[in-house]
């Protein structure tokens, strides 16, 4: 069965940021296409990551844990991961499971690069 | 135990994650019938979403099948599998996928829904079933 359930979008900010959108509902079916995504900026030497939930209608456990897993990563090679302008459907998920207390939040784009850069990352 | 005369409806998916949306999907139109809020009818896709997932998880073969009561005042889900079954009170980790965060999706459908019985056996599979009501 073909779906457009979610679409991906990633821009390259620096050598070791990246800005990755993520459209639509990320689930049991669709978090391994954010993971494949993620895995390959971080595998081309991508550290720090902001990924924008705007457009975000839909976040599972799968989904949860794949943005825990990807935060992991980057920790791991002294990088960090923001999250941008959580809506409110999907912010309920992240508070129950106080997940959100790991995450830095930001409102744009342009302040999760900003927090970012403060964090070590290449400015653009 | 359910009066036959409340109405109900049926639906069976295969047992693979890209049938969960048609789940949620259904839930939410189901929900809506019954004049829940918005919050109340997210809250009940992602608890329908979870327990198939849990299901898809336990259960590689065979359907799901969701079966929605619409009773005056409250909604009661009922989502079956045919798996092996699990104990929902052991501690759960998804070694070599994900961190340490296994056992979320039951975090979550017991925060969403008002009441939840977890039945599980290896020889007849797990029902979870849930219980929202309407906020007064």
């Amino acid at each position: 069965m073909e779906t457009m359930q979610i679409e991906i979008r990633s821009r390259r900010v620096s050598p070791n940021l990246a800005v990755v959108q993520l459209i639509g509902e990320c689930d049991v079916y669709t978090a391994p296409k954010l993971r494949e995504a993620v895995d390959r900026l971080i595998d081309d030497g991508v550290t720090f990551l902001a990924i924008n939930l705007t457009k975000t209608e839909y976040l599972d456990s799968t989904a949860l844990g794949t943005l825990v897993r990807t935060l992991k990563r980057v920790r791991e090679r002294e990088g960090d991961l923001d999250l941008v302008n959580v809506p409110d459907r999907v912010r309920r998920p992240l508070e129950i499971t106080h997940l959100i207390d790991i995450f830095t939040l930001t409102d744009t784009e342009d302040e999760a690069i900003a927090d970012l850069v403060k964090k070590g990352a290449t400015e653009p | 135990m359910t009066s036959p005369d409340l109405p109900r409806i049926l639906l069976r998916i295969p047992c693979s994650p890209e049938y969960v949306s048609v789940a949620r999907l259904t839930i939410s139109a189901v929900a809506s019938r019954m004049d829940f809020g918005i919050d109340d009818i997210d809250d009940l896709k992602l608890a329908v979403g979870e327990a198939c997932a849990n299901a898809i998880e336990h259960a590689a073969e065979g359907d799901i099948d969701i079966i929605c009561t619409m009773e005056p005042e409250q909604l009661v889900l009922s989502v079956k599998d045919c798996g092996i079954g699990f104990d929902p009170t052991a501690p759960r980790s998804q070694a070599g996928k994900e961190p340490p965060v296994g056992g979320l999706g039951l975090i979550l459908i017991q925060a969403l829904m008002d009441d939840v019985q977890i039945h599980s056996d290896p020889k007849g599979g797990t029902e979870v079933r849930m219980v929202k009501r309407f906020q007064k």
